[in-house]
C-alpha cells in the first residue's frame, strides 16, 4: 500500500525528537450500504475510506498524527508534527523492517465488490417480505445490508512490517409493529467476518420474521414491573450483560491507571464459581475476528475469567507498558482517524453445568429476559444498564406472559457475584461496540444464566 | 489532487458520462487535542482530515458515493458507484438535486483568535485543569480524565445547477472527570466547557464544578421502587430530547417511525412548552446558513405554547407533505446520504430559577444524570427506561444522593406532564450534525426502579 522505503522514512522522521517507538497505520477501505424501507430500495452508498494515522511513544506518552494524503510530502510532514510535540528534533533514524505474512484464518469466498447490487437486493428482499408478512400488526420494514473490505498496512520501529485485509457482511432488520396508538418494534442483526457466503448460513427469512415475531410480541405485552429480581437471561446476544458488567472493566484502557473496579485483582476471586469467561479474536469467520489486531499483534484466546477467578485483562501495547504487561492481541480502532486501544473482539461465558428447565424451575418470581437490547457502562464506578428488548414474567418456575420496556442495572463487581446458574448451550450475537478508539465489530455470547438479583426497571 | 482540481475533473467525467444533476460535499477538518494525567501530557493528537462525498440523479434515482482519497482512480470509483447504486434503486420518493437559487444569510462561526492560540497555551491550561480538579477537595484520589482540543471544520456544497455554498466553524473543547474516594467507594463527575473564545475557559471554575458533581453524589442509594414527582436537570432533559428528536422528522412521520403522525396544529403538550429549530444562533454548534442541500436555513418554532406548528424537511420530505423545506436536510458527513434533522434544537426556557422548581417539586427526585439512551429509549415508541442518578428531594430541598435507580416512562407522555419550565436552558455535547439544550423541566411522574 506504500513502498518500503517511504515507510522507513517516515517512522525514523517521527523518531528523531527522542520517541521510543513509532508505528504507521495505513487503511484504504471500501464499504456498501442498501438500505430497503416500505418494499423499496431507498438508498445505496458506496465509499472509499482512505488515511494514514502515525503513532509516537515516549514512554508512556503517545502522540498521535493521522492525515488522508499519502504523498511523500505529506507523510514526511505528518510525522514532522508528530515528533516535534515531543521536542527538538534530531536525525532521522534509520529503521530496518522485516515484512511478515499473518495465516488468514478467516477466509472469503466471495467478497463484496464481487457481488453484484442485485445480489444483496434478493437477500434485502427475502428478509423484507418474511418479516412483513408476518403479522398484519407490521406497519413498517427497514433492512439494511452493509459490507466493507477493509485493507491495512502496519509497520513500526521494532521492525514490523505487516498487512492485512478484513471483510464483514451484515444484515439489519428492524420492525415495527403498531396498533395505530403506540408503536412496539423488534430487531435482528447477523453478521459476520465473511462476503456473501454469509447466507449459505445465516436465512434473511428466519431474521425477518423473528424481528417482527418480536414487535408483535411486545405490541401485546404489557408493562414490565419495577424492582429488584431473579432474571434468567438467555443466550446470544444476551451475552451483552458481560460485555457491559465486566468486559469493558477487563480492558486495559480502563485497568492501566486504576480507573476499574477490577484493577489489582488478578489471581482473586471477583466472579462466582460458575463463570468463566473468554474473549477470542481467533474464532474462524466471526464477526469479532481478526487475524492481527490493529497493533499488528496476532489476535489469541484470552480467558479473562476462570472458575470466579480473574485471570487476565485485554491489553494493547501503550497500556501493556504502564501495567508493565505484553499485548494480548487486543489493540483495536475503527479506522486511521483513531488511535488504537484495548478493545474486546468475541466475548463470551463458556458453558456451563445447568440445564435449561432446571434454570427456569428455579425461579419462583421473576423475569425471563429472551432477547436483549445495548447497553453501557461507567467503568469507573462499575455501573452498568442494559435494555430488554423481549421479555416475560417467571411465575412458579413457569414462563409467563410478555413484559415490555424492562432494562437491567447494576454494578459489574455485584453482578459477577450473582450469576448463580449456567447453561450448556453457548450462542453468540453480533454488536457494533462504541469507546474511545470508535466503533467497532464485536461478538458476545453466553449459554442462558441465572442472576439471583438484579434491579429491573420497568413501570 | 487539490479538491477544486478534482471537482472540475468529476463534474467534467459526469458530464462524459451523461450525468445532468448530481452534487459534490465535502468537509475539511483541522483538530488539536491533548489529555493530561498526572501533570504530564498523556496523548497529544494532531490530524488534518477531508472527505468528499459525490451524489446524482440517474433515471430519477439518487446514487451516492464518497471518498476520502482526491485521485483519478476514486473518480472512477465515484461515478461507477453513483450510476450502478441510482441502477438497482427502485424508491418511488423521488430526492432531487437542489436547483432553486439560493440566499444565504451571512453566519460568523470562525473565531480567527482560537485558530491563532498557540499548543503550549492549551497545553499549560489543561494541565492546569488538572491541577485545580486535584486540589479541589481532599477527597480527590485521580483524575480519571483531563482533555482540551480545538476543532476546525470547513464544509461546501457545489453542484450542477451552480450552487456554491461554502461554511466554516471552529470551536474550544474542555472536559475533567475527577475520582473521588468516600470509604470504599468511588465516585465520578464530569464537567466540560464548548466555548469559540479560549478566554472563556476558566480552569479553575470548570474544575470545581467537576469536583463538586463527584462529591455530592457521595453515599447515594437507591430509593423504594414507585412513581415520583420529578426535576429533570437542564442536562438530562436535553440529552431526552436528543434521543426523541427523531420523531419531530417528517421523513420518520412519513415512514411510519413517528407517533407524531396525524398531530400536526394539535396541541401534544403541556402549554408552557415551546421547542425551537435555530440554525443561525451565534453560539451553536450546528450553526449553518445552509443545510445538508444547500438549502438557506432559518430559525422556526416547532412546537408553540404546546401546539405542534411543523415537522421538519428536506427537500424530499417538504414535497411529500407538499409544504416548503424547512431547511433541516442533514448531512452529518460526506459519507451519510440526506436525512432530516434538526440544528440547534432547544426547549425555550421559562421563568422559574431552579430553586423555585425544587420547591414545587416539594418530595420527589431530582434527576442529574441518565445512561443508556442508545439503547434503553425507543425513538419509534417513545418508551424509556434509563439508569439514573441524582438526590431525593424533601420538602423543596435537596437532602441525599441516589444511585442505582431507573426511570422508565413514555417521552410523548413526559411532554404532556411538563409542569414548570427552569430558566436554566443549558446545551448538551453536540451528536451527529444537531445540537440540544434544555431548561430543568419539573415533570408531574415517572415509574422508579429501585430498591
Amino acid at each position: 500500500m506504500l513502498p518500503k522505503s517511504l515507510i522507513k522514512d517516515v517512522l525514523g522522521r517521527a523518531l528523531s525528537s527522542g520517541g521510543d517507538f513509532a508505528e504507521i497505520f495505513v487503511e484504504d477501505k471500501i464499504s456498501n450500504s442498501l438500505s430497503m424501507i416500505d418494499g423499496k430500495m431507498e438508498k445505496i452508498v458506496s465509499g472509499r475510506d482512505f488515511g494514514v494515522g502515525i503513532r509516537i511513544f515516549k514512554g508512556f506518552r503517545c502522540i498521535y498524527v493521522y492525515c488522508n494524503d499519502s504523498s511523500r510530502n505529506a507523510l514526511l510532514e505528518c510525522a514532522e508534527k508528530a515528533a516535534s510535540a515531543l521536542g527538538q528534533m534530531n536525525n532521522d533514524l534509520s529503521i530496518n523492517l522485516t515484512e511478515r505474512i499473518n495465516p488468514n484464518i478467516h477466509p472469503v469466498l466471495y467478497v463484496p465488490s464481487s457481488v453484484e447490487n442485485s445480489r444483496k437486493i434478493k437477500v434485502i428482499k427475502t428478509a423484507y417480505d418474511a418479516a412483513k408478512s408476518y403479522s398484519e400488526e407490521i406497519t413498517q420494514v427497514l433492512v439494511n445490508y452493509i459490507d466493507w473490505d477493509q485493507k491495512v498496512l502496519i509497520a513500526n520501529s521494532e521492525g514490523l512490517l505487516t498487512e492485512d485485509r478484513r471483510i464483514r457482511t451484515r444484515l439489519a432488520i428492524r420492525s415495527v409493529a403498531s396498533n395505530g396508538v403506540e408503536n412496539q418494534t423488534g430487531a435482528e442483526g447477523p453478521g459476520a467476518a465473511k462476503g456473501y457466503e454469509i447466507f449459505e448460513t445465516v436465512d434473511p427469512e428466519y431474521y425477518g420474521k423473528e424481528a417482527s415475531r418480536t414487535a408483535v410480541t411486545m405490541l401485546h405485552a404489557r408493562n414490565c414491573p419495577a424492582g429488584p429480581m431473579t432474571v434468567a437471561i438467555e443466550n446470544g446476544f444476551g451475552g451483552v450483560i458481560f460485555h457491559e458488567a465486566c468486559g469493558h472493566s477487563l480492558e486495559a484502557t480502563a485497568v492501566a491507571k486504576g480507573n476499574s473496579v477490577f484493577a489489582g485483582k488478578l489471581g482473586l476471586k471477583i466472579a462466582s464459581d460458575k463463570v468463566t469467561a473468554i474473549d477470542d479474536g481467533t474464532e474462524p469467520g466471526q464477526w469479532g475476528s481478526l487475524n492481527i489486531d490493529d497493533e499488528g499483534t496476532p489476535t489469541r484466546k484470552n480467558i479473562l475469567i476462570e472458575n470466579g477467578i480473574l485471570k487476565g485483562y485485554m491489553i494493547d501495547m501503550l497500556n501493556g507498558r504502564r501495567m508493565g504487561m505484553a499485548s494480548t492481541g487486543s489493540g483495536r480502532r475503527q479506522s486511521y482517524r483513531y488511535a488504537p486501544t484495548s478493545r474486546m473482539t468475541n466475548t463470551y461465558i463458556a458453558p456451563g453445568e445447568d440445564s435449561n428447565e432446571d434454570i427456569i424451575a428455579s425461579i419462583s418470581e421473576g423475569l425471563y429476559a429472551k432477547k436483549m437490547g445495548g447497553g453501557s457502562v461507567n467503568t469507573v464506578t462499575g455501573e452498568f444498564n442494559f435494555a430488554v428488548a423481549e421479555g416475560y414474567l417467571i411465575k412458579n418456575g413457569v414462563i409467563q406472559e410478555p413484559v415490555r420496556g424492562a432494562s437491567l442495572i447494576g454494578k459489574g463487581a455485584d453482578i459477577l457475584m450473582k450469576i448463580d446458574m449456567v447453561g450448556k448451550d453457548l450462542a453468540c450475537g453480533q454488536g457494533m461496540c462504541g469507546s474511545v478508539s470508535g466503533s467497532i465489530p464485536t461478538n458476545v455470547g453466553q449459554p442462558l444464566i441465572r442472576v439471583s438479583e438484579i434491579t429491573v426497571g420497568g413501570r | 489532487m487539490e479538491l477544486m482540481e478534482f471537482k472540475k475533473l468529476l463534474f467534467l467525467k459526469a458530464e462524459e458520462k451523461g450525468l445532468k444533476e448530481y452534487e459534490i460535499f465535502y468537509s475539511k477538518g483541522e483538530n488539536f487535542s491533548i489529555s493530561i494525567y498526572e501533570g504530564e501530557i498523556d496523548k497529544y493528537s494532531v490530524s488534518s482530515s477531508m472527505g468528499l462525498g459525490f451524489r446524482a440523479l440517474v433515471n430519477g434515482q439518487m446514487g451516492y458515493g464518497y471518498t476520502e482519497k482526491l485521485d483519478e482512480e476514486s473518480i472512477e470509483f465515484l461515478l461507477n458507484s453513483v450510476i450502478d447504486n441510482a441502477g438497482n434503486m427502485d424508491s418511488d420518493e423521488k430526492e432531487n438535486i437542489n436547483s432553486l437559487s439560493q440566499k444565504y444569510r451571512e453566519l460568523d462561526s470562525y473565531n480567527k483568535t482560537l485558530e491563532k492560540v498557540v499548543p503550549a497555551e492549551k497545553i499549560g491550561l489543561a494541565l492546569e485543569l488538572e491541577k485545580e480538579a486535584k486540589k479541589a477537595s481532599d477527597k480527590v484520589v485521580t483524575i480519571r480524565s483531563c482533555s482540551l482540543g480545538t476543532y476546525t471544520e470547513e464544509k461546501g456544497i457545489f453542484n450542477s445547477y451552480g450552487i456554491e455554498a461554502i461554511h466554516k466553524s471552529n470551536f474550544l473543547f474542555a472536559a475533567v472527570t475527577p475520582i473521588v474516594k468516600e470509604g470504599d467507594e468511588i465516585y465520578d463527575g464530569t464537567s466540560y466547557l464548548i466555548a469559540k473564545d479560549i478566554k472563556e475557559l476558566k480552569p479553575t471554575v470548570l474544575a470545581k464544578e467537576a469536583v463538586k458533581e463527584a462529591l455530592s453524589r457521595i453515599g447515594g442509594e437507591a430509593v423504594q421502587s414507585g412513581k415520583y414527582k420529578v426535576v429533570l436537570r437542564n442536562d438530562v432533559a436535553g440529552e431526552l430530547l436528543a434521543t426523541f428528536s427523531g420523531a419531530f422528522s417528517g421523513d420518520n412521520v412519513h415512514k411510519g417511525l413517528s407517533l407524531l403522525k396525524g398531530k400536526e396544529n394539535t396541541i401534544i403538550c403541556s402549554e408552557k412548552v415551546t421547542l425551537v429549530d435555530d440554525p443561525l444562533m451565534a453560539e451553536g454548534l450546528a450553526s449553518s446558513p445552509f443545510d445538508g442541500e444547500g438549502v438557506a436555513t432559518y430559525k422556526k418554532a416547532v412546537i408553540e405554547k404546546g401546539r405542534l406548528m411543523t415537522f421538519l424537511h428536506n427537500l424530499k420530505t417538504a414535497e411529500l407533505f407538499g409544504v416548503k423545506t424547512t431547511g433541516n436536510a442533514s448531512r452529518p458527513s460526506y459519507a451519510s446520504s440526506i436525512g432530516v434533522a434538526p440544528s440547534n434544537f432547544y426547549f425555550e426556557a421559562g421563568n422559574e430559577t431552579f430553586e423555585e422548581l425544587l420547591y414545587e417539586l416539594k418530595e420527589g427526585l431530582l434527576i442529574s444524570d441518565i445512561a443508556g439512551t442508545h439503547a434503553g429509549a425507543n425513538p419509534i415508541t417513545g418508551d424509556f427506561s434509563l439508569a439514573a442518578k441524582g438526590f431525593y428531594v424533601s420538602e423543596g430541598k435537596v437532602v441525599k444522593a441516589v444511585e442505582q435507580i431507573t426511570i422508565s416512562g413514555n417521552f410523548f407522555q413526559l411532554l404532556k406532564d411538563i409542569l414548570a419550565i427552569g430558566k436554566d436552558l443549558k446545551f448538551i455535547l453536540p451528536s451527529g450534525s444537531s445540537y440540544y439544550g434544555s431548561p430543568s423541566l419539573l415533570i408531574k411522574e415517572l415509574s422508579v426502579a429501585g430498591k
